[in-house]
């Protein structure tokens, strides 16, 4: 796990030395480095025991993280999307609302599934994780406007964007989008989710024409380019 | 209903026996007037018309009515309670005072399921039903209230009055022309305009409460009356189950012209409720449940109120009750989670990465931790749950 | 006052200068009296000097200076002591020079006394510090940590083994029978009195709490009736605990412990006679007035009884027999907290009692 956070450490600043990307990483941690050791996430490590001689036998462990407990439905994508809805630090609010969007996506997939002949049920996704994951990599955007000013004017000028922004993005253009839908209290943020997840999945919805709006936004803005140095 | 006894689930203790093939020899009668035994750790199913005669959807817990619309069937588990409850209901005689029967436990432990599956049973054996949804919309969720003519200072409720009377009126489809046969014992003079004769069948007076709302509490007092007379002249068995029963003992939120809360004794659905509660007539079952709804209150930050009767019921309710006999729900056993577990691998319900995406390799999928269908995924759900049914079900929705 | 003061004094007066000048002859105070006239150089007609008129010597006359002294207005001019630098010179403190084969720590130390370094003999250390490897806590010399704890140098074992045998004539033996049999002490002494006493560091040998008295009783061994038990826990309220059977008073209400030691005798009095009577209005108790709920006579009851009647001719088979345990099972139910398995033992004796088994 160290040596991994290193890799990614250098390679960020490398990154972060062209400044295209954010260079902040967290650089002040309440737990003692000398003292305290990352957990250990996965099941099957959890099980082994551990060697007479590790260390961690006579140092502290840290708090696991609520998000990665090692669970059987552990997915990153889903787990950033609870993250990203988070309002007001209330996780478990989030947790609730976006497991029920899966359940709703789940129920409408089996029932087209049950209706479907058997050439159409193998097209048929039936795992909410699945159609979530495929919903949310629809949405990614392949540019970012980011604000240039020169000269007393800012121009949107289109930058390149990497992966894990890219997943934040589409998120937060989604969980924007069912907040202003559901908002008047008729229908609930779990429905408006799972309908913009499985339109998503399908390449259509809000969140997709939104995306592809923010395309030909970047391709119209083609122009700023050049202020991207 | 045929027994599962097809299979190897004869008892619910033994782990690891269940056999996974649930789909094929799961049977139903159609219409069966045979008191048949119900064996606990089998999978019961209800017909999906005979459940929207019996209005399931209404009265069964809302993740389950869910299920039914999705799977298109409803299919829960016979557990320990039920097998009590089926054997409570074979010992009712027209000698026996009513047995009262109280179904308490944990949350989410399947109360309100038994008491739906006993309803079904009552339904299987032609007995009358009197199920009330929820004894708190009696006494919480009042919309409306008149001042009722009958007796002074009593409080009616138009719209649950009906609302009962409706229910009744569905529930009991497969008994209504037995009940046609049935005849008043008396005039009822409802108002000056509204009668029913002496000698005419009882049904005439859910007709008349369902077309007069201000007449209808005092027509569900009436049928009530009538039931429980026919019931002692062993005319009918009646199952009177009434969910959150420990309400009819409760907190009210029902204001009177002063402004203060009416005690649940000036209701007079309660009232008549308790009437059929009480063991001065014979040939009946009464089931109730003892639910915390109506006692914990979320604001209260310090105190946790007991699951058990006593402390539900309070001790005017507990005393009225008595003599019952108590029967509790607990959590699942291994196999009993084991039997869910296969029904939805069976019916495909269990869906979470279970091999059809296209970006994964094999390899990857194979790996046991990633399959909810995997020994993984089924110790985990029932370990994650602590083994509590409401947790396993919700779990098991979304993955 | 110097000695030769009163010459210096004299040596500065007007007639001094004269007899000078009559022994030096007319040149010796010529000058001195030119400067002393300033302005008046003049001489007279005769060619002699000017005579100064002798009002007043110019210094403070005897009388003068013993009025200021005797009023204390006197300029007291203050010297040094003779033995000053002996005073001065430093002194070894006094644990030094402490033997402990000649003197007794009881009398250095008798009585409760702020901490001085220079008395106690310990090479007691007491601070906090940033590093604690670094360097060892503050000694006691000047201290003022050690100075602010309380300390009980006055309580050695030997000490307190002197004032317990100066006290020792005037108390009597524990009973020998009471450390043999601990058992006896319940049956022989029903009352137990508590106070406590408390010491302080400071000089106020007074603490506001020794004033309070617990007082704990056996309530059985006042051998009162049914009846005037139940009164008497009932007038007792919350003093009286059920389990342990013992009523317990707790006075603080009068200043001294003997007076609140009165008071809780008094107490006992009152609540035992009190118990013993009878009023009429007790006989207007009802079954709901009860402090337990009893099986007898509820109406529980006697609807089980019809129940099991009826049972018998509806064909179940119920055990009439279990119905006195039923009760007692009910009553501990009814009158104590409620737990799961109390509840499943109250449906398992139901099911007993009318007859009804688990899966048919």
């Amino acid at each position: 796990m160290n040596n991994f956070s290193v890799k990614m450490t250098t390679k960020l600043a490398r990154i972060a030395q062209k400044r295209w990307i954010s260079s902040t990483t967290s650089t002040s941690n309440m737990y003692d480095p000398r003292v305290f050791r990352e957990p250990i996430t996965d099941v099957q490590e959890l099980r082994k025991p551990l060697d007479v001689d590790d260390e961690r036998n006579f140092l502290f462990v840290k708090a696991m993280k609520s998000d990665a407990t090692p669970v059987f439905y552990r997915d990153h994508v889903i787990d950033k999307l609870i993250r990203v809805c988070t309002k007001d630090g209330e996780k478990e609010t989030s947790r609730r609302n976006v497991h029920s969007a899966l359940e709703i996506i789940k129920r409408r997939q089996y029932k087209a599934w049950v209706k479907a002949s058997d050439e159409e049920k193998k097209n048929i996704e039936l795992d909410p994780f699945v159609v979530a994951k495929k919903g949310i990599k629809n949405c990614h955007p392949l540019m970012k406007l980011q604000g240039v000013t020169r000269g007393g004017t800012t121009y949107q000028v289109p930058f390149p964007i990497e992966e894990p922004e890219a997943e934040f993005r589409a998120m937060k253009m989604m969980r924007d989008i069912c907040r202003v839908r559901s908002k008047h209290g008729e229908t609930h943020f779990k429905d408006i989710l799972a309908t913009e997840l499985l339109a998503a999945s399908q390449n259509e919805g809000s969140t997709i024409s939104a995306k592809q709006e923010l395309h030909k936004t970047c391709e119209a803005n083609r122009a700023y380019a050049h202020y991207r140095a | 209903m045929k027994p599962f006894g097809r299979l190897a689930y004869t008892t619910a203790r033994r782990i690891g026996t269940c056999k996974r093939n649930v789909t094929t020899s799961r049977h139903f009668s159609v219409e069966s007037n045979v008191q048949t035994n119900i064996e606990s750790g089998t999978l019961y199913e209800m017909d999906l018309t005979v459940a929207k005669q019996l209005n399931m959807k209404t009265h069964l817990p809302s993740q389950l009515a869910k299920q039914m619309d999705t799977l298109g069937e409803i299919v829960t588990l016979v557990r320990e309670p039920t097998a009590e409850v089926a054997s409570c209901m074979r010992v009712v005689d027209k000698h026996l005072p009513n047995l009262r029967l109280v179904l308490w436990g944990a949350f989410g432990t399947g109360k309100t399921v038994t008491l739906n599956q006993a309803v079904h049973h009552a339904y299987k054996n032609n007995w009358a039903i009197v199920n009330l949804r929820s004894a708190m919309e009696l006494t919480r969720r009042v919309k409306e209230i008149e001042m009722s003519s009958f007796v002074a200072g009593r409080i009616n409720d138009p719209s649950n009055a009906v609302a009962i009377l409706q229910n009744f009126k569905q529930q009991n489809q497969h008994v209504w022309k037995t009940l046609t046969d049935l005849l008043t014992e008396k005039d009822y003079e409802w108002s000056k305009s509204e009668r029913t004769l002496k000698e005419k069948p009882i049904t005439e007076i859910v007709e008349m409460g369902i077309s007069a709302p201000f007449l209808a509490s005092d027509c569900v007092g009436a049928i009530f009356r009538e039931l429980r007379r026919h019931a002692k002249n062993d005319k009918l068995k009646v199952l009177v189950a009434i969910d959150d029963a420990n309400s009819l003992w409760g907190k009210t939120l029902v204001k009177r012209a002063d402004r203060t809360y009416a005690p649940p004794s000036d209701l007079t659905l309660v009232v008549h409720f308790r009437r059929m509660i009480a063991n001065d007539w014979t040939n009946g079952c009464v089931l109730m449940v003892a639910d915390k709804k109506e006692v914990a209150d979320a604001r209260d930050e310090l105190e946790v109120s007991r699951h058990t009767p006593l402390e539900l019921f309070g001790e005017e309710g507990f005393e009225f009750i008595e003599p019952f006999v108590p029967i509790e729900t607990s959590n699942y056993t291994e196999s009993e989670a084991d039997t869910i577990y296969n029904y939805y691998v069976s019916k495909n319900w269990l869906a979470s990465k279970s091999g059809k995406h296209s970006f994964l390799p094999q390899y990857i999928l194979n790996l046991p931790i990633f399959l909810a269908r995997s020994e993984e995924g089924r110790k985990q759900l029932m370990y994650l749950s602590a083994f509590n049914p409401y947790y396993y079900e919700r779990l098991c929705a979304f993955n | 006052m110097h000695r030769l003061s009163h010459i210096s004094t004299r040596s500065r007066s007007t007639l001094a200068d004269k007899l000078r000048s009559a022994v030096g002859g007319s040149d010796y105070g010529k000058s001195k009296q030119a400067l002393a006239a300033g302005s008046i150089a003049a001489k007279d007609e005769n060619g002699e000097d000017f005579r100064e008129l002798y009002v007043m010597p110019k210094r403070k006359l005897r009388g003068q200076i013993q009025l200021e002294q005797n009023t204390g207005r006197a300029e007291i001019k203050t010297r040094s002591r003779f033995d000053l630098m002996d005073r001065l010179a430093e002194r070894p403190p006094r644990s030094e020079e402490m033997d402990p084969e000649k003197h007794k720590w009881s009398d250095v130390w008798p009585a409760a006394r702020t901490f001085a370094a220079s008395v106690v003999p310990l090479p007691v250390r007491m601070g906090s510090r940033p590093n604690v490897e670094k360097r060892a806590p503050f000694k006691k010399e000047g201290n003022l940590e050690l100075v602010k704890i309380p300390n009980f140098l006055h309580l050695t074992p030997v000490a307190i083994k002197q004032h317990c045998d100066a006290i020792k004539k005037f108390c009597t033996p524990f009973p020998p029978e009471l450390i043999a049999t601990p058992s006896l002490a319940a049956t022989c002494l029903p009352i137990s009195v508590q106070y406590s006493t408390y010491i302080h560091q400071g000089t106020n040998i007074r603490d506001i709490r020794s004033r309070v008295v617990t007082m704990i009783v056996d309530v059985e061994s006042l051998k009162l009736t049914e009846n005037a038990q139940e009164k008497f826990i009932r007038l007792a309220g919350k003093r009286y605990n059920k389990e342990s059977k013992k009523l317990t008073i707790i006075t603080d209400r009068c200043h001294t412990r003997k007076q609140n030691l009165d008071y809780a005798h008094y107490l006992l009095t009152v609540l035992y006679h009190e118990a013993n009577k009878v009023e009429q209005w007790a006989e207007l108790k009802e079954r709901s007035d009860n402090l337990q709920v009893e099986f007898e006579g509820s109406e529980t009851k006697t609807k089980l009884v019809d129940l099991i009647e009826k049972a018998k001719t509806a064909g179940l088979k119920p055990d009439e027999s279990s119905i006195t345990e039923f009760g007692e099972m009910w009553k501990s139910y009814r009158n104590s907290e409620e737990t799961v398995d109390k509840t499943r033992e109250y449906g398992r004796q139901m099911k007993k009692l009318l007859g009804i088994s688990g899966n048919n």
